[in-house]
């Protein structure tokens, strides 16, 4: 068995580390020599910072297909997120021009929350229930588009599972609508491309430490042209156009800029190489038979979601232990209630306890992926070796006899019920 | 998970697991718990000639204070009567072992199945009894 040392880190979808090329980019604004003026001041210090902050803008722009000066600098994809959200909804429904919100319920709690808030503040509220692949149709949005509909928001890459959603087919299909469409790309960037203004996108999140950029920063992208007007969330100096004040942080910002442009570079060739090493995973786990993979077969290269069935979840997570991976539900650690992304996709609570995200990147090796397949398979075969419902199982038993399905959700229509944080 | 000393051990080295497959009038099977609430646990108690308990054997699908506390009874109670197996209680069973406080409902399904087993192994002594 290997010591907790010697077990990789598979965890790229909740955070990865700064690539040294960002780091060391980001360092030369913390000397004294550096660049370290105020990117509002109009001296030359000022403006030197200006310049930082427009190259980096400029990088970000084109990751994602869209113009730089459509960029806002935010704390990261959650601000971004409550911004693009709160700011699109408040500003149409202030205007009397749209009461209704549409999102989907494996949406990242950023965006369910902020909806949430959208609805306590009175504005009617649906939320999808997507496939049990995570996806959500076209024909489905369209029927729940209201007249009224202010604003839609569907991420591009789930977090959990790696589910990846048409969105130029929902932008297309948006394109005749008045409703702005808000797209939550932490995950994707990088890994899915992104192709904003040919897609229709208005508004899009951005995350730098999803990225091998720093924590702490992230873009909201904002369609510039026609000008898409928001209500902002913070008051103050005025920067960003008054959209998000606050003086620009021109270290991060370069640091998100540098990490946008890596991975713009390696947009060819990265994603493929994830796809293989998370093939290598999966074959490996599948081999144990009774594994469930939720999301779609052949979605985001870097993210692989699968229950194991016949094993207890907390047992799981403590055989494996030391295992850089994300257990349960994977984006609210601090939330024991379950993955509400799995619950939505219909996966039995108890599967979905004994459920893992192993996420891919950029220092991942063969190697590691072995050695972290080899640990979940030493696992579950211990486990299953005493367990009761494994040997019904190898009996002919199913695992949707045993498990049994979730009670089905509210469809389109269902204005209660989602969850309540 | 929280298990730490005797628990621990237990959990990483079981005891007793498997081989559910004695039949006769000297064998109880037990289960409790069910597949959907992620705890399930089965219990098997073979009695000897003088009618203690001569072995226990277990499964568990469960967290790792169940498996634990199956593993630990299937050794701590051979060569008890069975009325001083049955008075075992998940509480106790928490309390001996140091078992975090909020993993003592998947203890509840050993309690279960255990008494479940007891009280078949006294079914079958009852019936097997009087024809021998």
């Amino acid at each position: 068995m290997s010591t907790p040392a010697e077990l990789p880190y598979l965890d790229y979808a909740a955070t990865t580390p700064v690539d040294p090329r960002v780091a060391e980019c980001m360092a030369a604004y913390l000397q004294r020599d550096g660049t370290f003026g105020n990117p509002a001041s109009t001296h030359r210090w000022g403006q030197a910072a200006a310049a930082c902050v427009e190259q980096a803008a400029a990088q970000v722009g084109a990751l994602i297909g869209a113009a730089p000066d459509g960029v806002v600098w935010t704390s990261g994809a959650t601000e971004a997120d409550n911004l693009a959200v709160l700011g699109a909804a408040r500003f149409v429904r202030e205007r009397g021009r749209g009461n209704h919100v549409l999102s989907v319920r494996t949406e990242h709690p950023a965006v369910l929350g902020a909806v949430e808030q959208l609805r306590r503040d009175g504005m009617d509220v649906t939320l999808l229930t997507p496939s049990a692949d995570g996806s959500v149709s076209v024909d489905q949005l369209g029927e729940a588009l209201r007249d009224d509909t202010a604003l839609v928001s569907v991420m591009h890459v789930n977090n959990e599972t790696g589910a990846v959603q048409d969105i130029a087919a929902i932008g297309s299909l948006l394109r005749e609508h008045r409703a702005c469409l808000h797209v939550d790309a932490a995950q994707s960037a990088g890994r899915v491309p992104i192709r904003v203004e040919d897609w229709g996108v208005d508004l899009l999140s951005l995350s730098a430490h999803k990225l091998y950029g720093p924590k702490g920063v992230g873009v909201l992208w904002v369609r510039p042209r026609p000008r898409l007007r928001l209500s902002p969330l913070l008051h103050g100096g005025g920067q960003q156009g008054g959209l998000r004040p606050g003086t620009l942080a021109p270290h991060l910002i370069a640091g998100m800029g540098e990490a946008c442009a890596l991975a713009d570079n390696a947009i060819e060739g990265e994603p493929p190489r994830l796809r293989r090493l998370r093939e290598r995973f999966r074959k490996c786990v599948t081999d144990l038979d009774a594994v469930v993979l939720n999301g779609q077969p052949n979605g985001s290269p870097h993210i692989l979601n699968v229950s194991f069935g016949c094993v207890n979840g907390d047992a799981l997570r403590l055989d494996i232990e030391g295992l850089g991976v994300s257990a349960g539900s994977a984006c609210s650690a601090s939330n024991r209630g379950g993955s509400h992304v799995l619950r939505a996709m219909g996966v039995p609570d108890a599967l979905a306890h004994s459920t893992l995200r192993v996420s891919f990147g950029r220092w991942t090796t063969e190697t590691e992926v072995d050695t972290a397949a080899q640990c979940v398979v030493a696992a579950v075969r211990r486990l299953r070796a005493f367990s009761p419902s494994w040997r019904r199982y190898q009996g002919g038993a199913s695992l949707d006899g045993m498990y049994g399905r979730n009670a089905p959700l509210a469809g389109v229509s269902g204005e209660q019920g989602e969850q309540q944080r | 998970m929280g298990l730490w000393g005797v628990a621990l051990e237990h959990y990483h080295a079981p005891r007793n697991a498997n081989g559910l497959t004695a039949f006769g009038d000297r064998v109880g099977r037990g289960c409790a718990g069910a597949v959907q609430s992620g705890v399930e646990v089965a219990f098997q108690v073979v009695a000897s000639n003088d009618g203690r308990l001569a072995e226990l054997r277990w499964e568990c699908m469960g967290p790792p204070a169940a498996i634990a506390a199956a593993s630990w009874l299937s050794e701590e109670l051979r060569g008890v009567t069975p009325a001083d197996a049955g008075s075992w209680t998940a509480l106790a069973i928490g309390e001996v072992l140091h078992l975090p406080v909020e993993s003592m409902s998947s203890v509840l399904v050993v309690e279960d199945a255990l008494r479940a087993a007891l009280a078949e192994l006294e079914e079958h002594q009852r019936s097997g009894g009087s024809s021998s």
